[in-house]
Parts: structure tokens; C-alpha cells; sequence
């Protein structure tokens, strides 16, 4: 399928921002630890959207929340690497995970109404990233939260409303926005368009690869919709019972309809104009 | 699927007939549905598709007589709806409606056998428990799930999936007419959505229920809907068999959406819509509600509302029409525009 919005990776920017080795994650039960993601390789390169396919209980979410170590108890990650350009996610203190969180990897969660404050004004909520950070760590000349909502196709001066003044999709791009607002180089993005509809979807992500193409960001993409990813990932990992069992692109996932048998039942699920009286 | 069954009986008038239907909440401005004409014919899926927002929901509610028009004709089987808070006795609902949320809308605490038992009593008054169970038993075993295996299990024990057919179990147990489904797969795991819809097309060819169903997704409606209605902002923008909307949307809203459906592969002859900036400002309630994120609007279409224009033969089954003032100029409008841009 073409992708007029996104040029072919520069030589430059192929840089592997994200690496999954062999990553274990689990969930402690009563008798032990119930495996959600069981030995799982990905790369993300800068300036690349690469998804993660699957159904609810495959374990990519387990895997949005590994990558910035947001899992929450009784998750656990009980094996394998993680590496942000190059450093070991899971040896990271928490003095440093803080440091790295925003400022090399940021996340954009499914519902952005709970990811926002409800009670603070959305600029004050961009601004409040980028105070925080800086009272830290200090470091340089970070954007304006009025050039992050316009990057993000807001009008600065909305910047001033409450989160629930704001559309669904409105609030996204906010969240994107604030994602955005100390550069990092890979954001994963866990179903970030999934409470959309089909309109505004497309205008997100549209907007997500435009902006990766300018400022060459890598991204994890978490999301069930095979339609929607193929249209704008360059590669896509199909995730199933807590492994990747095909890593195919667009284009050859439009020739062969998947290799594997189940990433084959996925996009033969699809409902498609036509496809009943086909069958 | 456009032609009408030959061998179904003779049906005098459509299962549902909307006819100037228009629903204001107390506090809006923009009336959530606006004049709306509407009519589900026999045997037939209509898909109602819309952003949220564009008041799909609230015009299956109106059929159900979940909500009460205000102002407006809404019949089932030629009989005025009368709204759920004003029935004074149970008698079958000749409309029954399918949620979206199917973890909410089944009791947790009560096996799904019974749940369904108490759907059929309660249109049914005066049948025994028996005959109640027996329904439930065979209703059960349509859509897909062994009665046996089943009956006894309560929701939690259920995946998505399952629920949602047992909501459509549900439904059916009140003998409908038409069956309202209102987003009934858009929380469902994806290989298992296809499997509902074409529970949905079984209802229709195997019972003779027609179905509306209510979905923002212009590509699932292409599979199951024999006629398609696009709504935006509470009005009817563009209406027609199904083939005919997804093969050559005419309204620039219809265009627009096709264009953001991957799978149809109309982005390119889409792209002057997608590429359209958002507007600043929302619409104040004047002129065409499209206007403000129109490329091609002007001065008219700002002032004054576009009429139905038919633009199919007349007297096919669902009469293809849009609302917009351009519509004659404006595969021409889209081809110029495209050419400059290529320039």
C-alpha cells in the first residue's frame, strides 16, 4: 500500500532506538508467575513506525508498559533486554528511569482523558513536563507549549481549556503533544486511536508519521486495527499467546495475507465491502 | 443484495419509517437530529454511519423509544413508538436494540438462560416458564452457543464475543421486527468481529429481521448493509445502496470518510478532503454543516441549508440523494483542484 506521507529512512537516521531481546514478562499468581510475553525480539529504528499486532490478552500492552518500566505489580518482568539507544532499560535506577522517561522515551496511552488531569488546563499540563524536568536536570531551550499544540495541529490559544473541553481526538493530539515536549527519540503509542473514529484516526496518524518524518522520533505502535497499521507502519510485529509470530511489512503482508496461520486469520477477519458474498 | 427477495411475503410499508424526526437536548444549540427521513425496508440492513457526534445513537434510541423525538413520526411496523417510559403494559417491542457495551447491558448476577427466559416473558405475558426456557434453549443455539453448554454460565464467564451474541439472543426473544444494533462490534477483538456481522446478515436472511446498524466504520458497513446512510451533525448527507456509497461516495463528508477508510482505496481520489485543514471555529448552525471543513464551500453553502438531492434513479429500493450545493460541479471542482496541485 503506498505511503505517500513518509520518505524512505535516511542512512543517518536508521539508528536503532529500541531493543527487545528475548524479553520475559509475567504476572505473579497465586502458584508462581503466569507468562504474558514469552521471549519477544523487536527493534524500532529512528524515524520508524513499527506495530505491534494482536488481540486483547496477547501481551503487547504488557510490552508498551516493559519498555519505560510503567508495568505495574503483580507484573514482572522476569527475563531478556531492553535497550533505549543503546542502554539497559532494566538495569536503570530509578533516579535515571526518571530522567529517561519524557526525555528519551515518552508514552501515549489508549484514554487520554485519564492520561490527562482533569483538573488543570492542558497547557499548564505540557508546561508542567517541561518544568519538572528541567528543576531536575536542568538542561537547554525546550519548545513553547504553544508550539507543541501547534505542531500538533491545536490552536495555541486552547492551550488554556480543560481537557473535557477538548474533543476525543483533540485530546490525543494533546497527549502527543506533551509526549513530544522534551524530543525524545522513540515514543510508544498503545492504542492511541482506538476510542476514534475512522476520520480522525487517520488525521492522527497521519499527522504522527509527518512529524516523525521532521523530527525522525521512532515509534511503537500498539493496536489491534490490521487496516489502519498497514496503511502507516513500515513493519509490523503480529503478536499472539505472548510471542511475535510473524514480522512481516505492509507490502508483504499484501501479497502473501500473512505467512504465519494466525496473522492469515487476522486479515482474512477483516470485514471488507464485498468480502461475504466473496466467501 | 440491492435486489428485493421475491420469495418473502408481500410487505405493504417499510419496518421502520423515520419522517422529520428531530431530537434537541434541553441545552444544545444544534439540534442532535435534524429533519431526519429514514426508512428500513423488509428483510434489509440499513448501516447508519457517523463520527460521534453526528447523532447515529441517538436516532436508534428514538427507534427503540429509548428516547422521545422533539418533534417528528417514528414507526415500527406502521406503529407510532411509544416512548419506554410511558408503556403502561408489557407487550412485544417490535424494535430491540444490540449495545455496544456488552459488559454493561446484561445483568452480572444472573445466569444468561434465565436473562433471556425474562426477555421473552416480558414481551410474551402470559406464557409459562417453560415455554420461556424452551425459546431461550433455541435462541441460544442461533447464535452459535449450546444451550447445554451455556444457558447456566453467567456473563463474567463469558468472552466479548459470546456476550455479544447472547445480547443478540436477547434481542430476538422479543420476536423483533427490526433488530437496532448500535455499534455492536467496535469493542470486540477483531477476529471475532466478522463473526457477529455475519450473525447480523443471518438475522436478515434466515428470520427476515432487518437490522440497522449504527457504526462509524464505512468499511464493516460496506459488509453487512444492503443500504448505507451517512449522517453528519445530526443530518442525513448522503444516502444509498451500499455498493453505490462505497464505490462513488458523492458528498464531500462521504468522500472524506471513504478517503480515511483503509481498505477501500479511495485515499487518492480523496486526498483535496483529507488534506483540508480543520476548521478554527466550530459551526454556528447555519448553512451546510460541512461548510466550515469544505474545501469547495462558498458563499451560499455558509447561508443556506443544501436540500436531499436525488441522485440515483428514482424508485430504487433506497433512492440515492446527497446534501450538498455542489454536488453536479464537483467531481470537476476535485479534478481542477488536483491538477493545480500537481502543477
Amino acid at each position: 500500500m503506498p505511503r505517500p506521507d513518509v520518505s524512505p529512512a535516511t542512512p543517518a537516521a536508521s539508528a536503532e532506538v529500541l531493543r527487545i531481546d528475548a524479553l520475559e514478562v509475567g504476572y505473579v499468581v497465586a502458584d508462581g508467575v503466569a507468562p504474558a510475553v514469552r521471549g519477544v525480539d523487536l527493534t524500532v529504528r529512528s524515524g520508524e513506525l513499527v506495530a505491534l499486532a494482536g488481540e486483547s490478552g496477547c501481551g503487547k500492552s504488557t510490552i508498551a508498559q516493559s519498555v519505560l518500566r510503567i508495568l505495574r505489580p503483580p507484573g514482572v518482568i522476569t527475563g531478556g533486554r531492553i535497550l533505549l539507544e543503546g542502554e539497559d532499560v532494566l538495569a536503570m535506577s530509578p533516579a535515571r528511569l526518571r530522567r529517561v522517561r519524557w526525555a528519551r522515551a515518552a508514552i501515549v496511552m489508549q484514554n487520554s482523558l485519564t492520561a490527562l488531569d482533569p483538573v488543570h488546563r492542558v497547557g499548564d499540563q505540557i508546561d508542567e513536563v517541561v518544568r519538572a524536568h528541567r528543576r531536575d536536570h536542568g538542561g537547554g531551550r525546550h519548545r513553547t507549549t504553544g508550539e507543541l499544540l501547534e505542531m500538533v495541529g491545536i490552536d495555541a490559544r486552547r492551550g488554556r481549556d480543560y481537557p473535557h473541553e477538548l474533543s476525543g481526538g483533540m485530546r490525543q493530539r494533546a497527549a502527543i503533544a506533551m509526549a513530544l515536549a522534551l524530543s525524545p527519540s522513540l515514543i510508544v503509542m498503545d492504542e492511541p486511536t482506538t476510542a476514534l473514529d475512522v476520520v480522525v484516526q487517520r488525521e492522527i496518524l497521519a499527522m504522527v508519521t509527518a512529524l516523525q518524518h521532521e523530527l525522525g522520533f521512532g515509534v511503537l505502535l500498539i493496536s489491534h486495527d490490521l487496516p489502519l497499521l498497514t496503511r502507516y507502519a513500515d513493519r509490523i510485529a503480529v503478536m499472539k499467546d505472548g510471542l511475535v509470530v510473524e514480522e512481516t511489512t505492509p507490502a508483504e503482508l499484501a501479497v502473501t495475507g500473512g505467512v504465519d496461520s494466525y496473522t492469515r486469520r487476522l486479515v482474512a477477519s477483516v470485514p471488507r465491502p464485498g468480502t461475504w458474498e466473496a466467501a | 443484495m440491492t435486489t428485493v427477495d421475491i420469495s418473502s411475503p408481500a410487505v405493504a410499508g417499510p419496518v421502520v419509517a423515520l419522517t422529520d424526526v428531530t431530537k434537541r437536548y434541553r441545552r444544545g444549540a444544534i439540534a442532535a437530529v435534524s429533519d431526519v427521513d429514514l426508512t428500513v425496508g423488509a428483510r434489509r440492513i440499513v448501516a447508519l454511519v457517523g463520527e460521534s457526534g453526528s447523532g447515529k445513537s441517538t436516532l436508534g434510541r428514538m427507534v427503540v423509544g429509548l428516547l422521545d423525538p422533539t418533534s417528528g413520526d417514528v414507526r415500527v411496523d406502521a406503529e407510532p413508538v411509544v416512548p419506554v417510559k410511558r408503556r403502561r403494559r408489557a407487550r412485544p417491542r417490535r424494535a430491540q436494540m444490540v449495545f455496544q457495551d456488552v459488559y454493561g447491558s446484561l445483568n452480572p448476577s444472573q445466569d444468561i438462560g434465565r436473562q433471556i427466559e425474562e426477555a421473552f416473558l416480558s414481551s410474551h405475558p402470559g406464557s409459562s416458564r417453560a415455554a420461556a426456557r424452551a425459546r431461550a434453549a433455541a435462541l441460544l443455539a442461533r447464535v452459535g452457543l449450546d444451550p447445554d453448554l451455556y444457558a447456566a454460565r453467567r456473563p463474567d464467564d463469558l468472552s466479548g464475543g459470546q456476550r455479544q451474541r447472547v445480547g443478540i439472543a436477547r434481542a430476538l426473544a422479543g420476536d423483533p421486527s427490526v433488530v437496532i444494533a448500535d455499534e455492536p462490534i467496535s469493542m470486540l477483538d477483531v477476529s471475532i468481529r466478522r463473526d457477529v456481522l455475519d450473525l447480523l446478515v443471518g438475522l436478515r436472511d434466515d428470520e427476515g429481521v432487518s437490522v440497522l446498524y449504527i457504526t462509524h466504520d464505512l468499511l464493516s458497513a460496506g459488509y453487512v448493509a444492503d443500504d448505507i446512510v451517512v449522517l453528519f451533525r445530526g443530518m442525513v448527507v448522503e444516502q444509498g445502496p451500499a455498493r453505490e456509497v462505497l464505490a462513488r461516495p458523492r458528498h464531500p463528508y462521504s468522500r472524506l470518510l471513504a478517503g480515511s477508510s483503509p481498505g477501500l482505496g479511495q485515499e487518492e481520489r480523496a486526498r483535496v478532503f483529507l488534506e483540508a485543514p480543520r476548521p478554527r471555529t466550530p459551526w454556528n448552525g447555519e448553512g451546510c454543516p460541512f461548510a466550515p471543513r469544505c474545501p469547495f464551500a462558498q458563499e451560499l453553502c455558509r447561508t443556506a441549508l443544501p436540500p436531499l438531492t436525488v441522485t440515483g434513479r428514482a424508485g430504487d429500493a433506497a433512492t440515492a440523494a446527497a446534501r450538498c450545493h455542489r454536488l453536479e460541479e464537483l467531481d470537476a471542482l476535485v479534478a481542477t483542484r488536483e491538477e493545480e496541485a500537481d502543477r
